[in-house]
């Protein structure tokens, strides 16, 4: 495999972990306010992603892989709403530890990675074609 | 015909060849843009003196048994560490921007070579007289 070949499998790579991160803040959003079935139980958590370098043997090159999608340990807003079904005893209801405003940053930063990936399959595709247009002089 | 034996071509193929492993870190380094203590990296630098060296000196041939054997593959360059221009809270050393400008770079030189690649086989095809198209 050429180095152009690998730089773009490099970026496919890329493209794939941002792809799973931004399915993960879609899932955030949705979920923004699942709360519990059960009076006084837990709502949806936040989910995180961390990524982690990885070497492909194969190629001999550093891909991204998601290496976990896990969940964020910050506490539950609370409103008091006894009419709620989800409510407690008090008539707390427990609502998902999401905060739109970091979900959408993080999508813009996913947005922004992911462009970058696409570039680097872009030019990696035009240094190629460059190389091989050298056969038609 | 021995093009690799032509030093300019040699030249330009081992240019090639740099920035082709260069693209390929560079792509290591963008898609891991968002990889907790990932540090950025780049490839040492050609080093164009020797290469002119290397290109100029050949091996005499003085019998028919004499082989010219090939020029070492140039040796895959060294892969260095650079310092980044910020590192986020989470350790990540690579700078998107930083990495564009050289994707930038790499870009250019690679059609500089290509360019100067294309125009010495012109010249060639001058000297032999076929260049009618």
């Amino acid at each position: 495999m050429n180095d152009m070949l690998k730089s773009m499998s490099v970026a496919a790579s890329g493209l794939q972990a941002q792809g799973t991160r931004l399915r993960v803040i879609s899932e955030n959003l949705a979920n923004a306010n699942s709360t519990s079935e059960v009076p006084g139980g837990d709502p949806y958590r936040r989910k995180t992603v961390t990524f982690a370098a990885e070497l492909d043997k194969a190629i001999g090159a550093e891909e991204v892989k998601v290496r976990k999608v896990g969940t964020d340990n910050a506490p539950f807003r609370e409103i008091y709403e006894p009419s709620h079904p989800a409510a407690d005893a008090n008539g707390h209801v427990k609502l998902p530890n999401v905060n739109m405003l970091i979900e959408l940053a993080d999508m813009r930063e996913a947005q922004r990675s992911y462009e970058a990936n696409l570039q680097m399959i872009d030019q990696s595709r035009s240094m190629l074609m460059r190389t091989i247009d050298l056969l038609r002089s | 015909m021995d093009l690799p034996g032509i030093g300019l071509f040699r030249m330009i193929s081992q240019q090639l060849h740099w920035l082709g492993q260069r693209q390929e870190v560079l792509s290591q380094n963008v898609a891991n843009a968002d990889t907790p203590g990932y540090q950025a990296r780049d490839l040492q630098p050609l080093a164009f003196g020797d290469a002119l060296q290397q290109a100029a000196l050949r091996p005499a041939v003085t019998h028919t048994g004499h082989l010219l054997g090939k020029t070492a593959d140039p040796a895959a360059a060294k892969v260095k560490t650079i310092t980044p221009w910020e590192v986020s809270p989470d350790g990540n050393g690579v700078v998107l921007e930083q990495q564009m400008t050289q994707l930038a770079e790499t870009q250019a030189d690679y059609q500089m070579a290509t360019e100067l690649y294309r125009k010495q086989i012109a010249m060639l095809k001058t000297a032999i007289g076929s260049n009618r198209t």
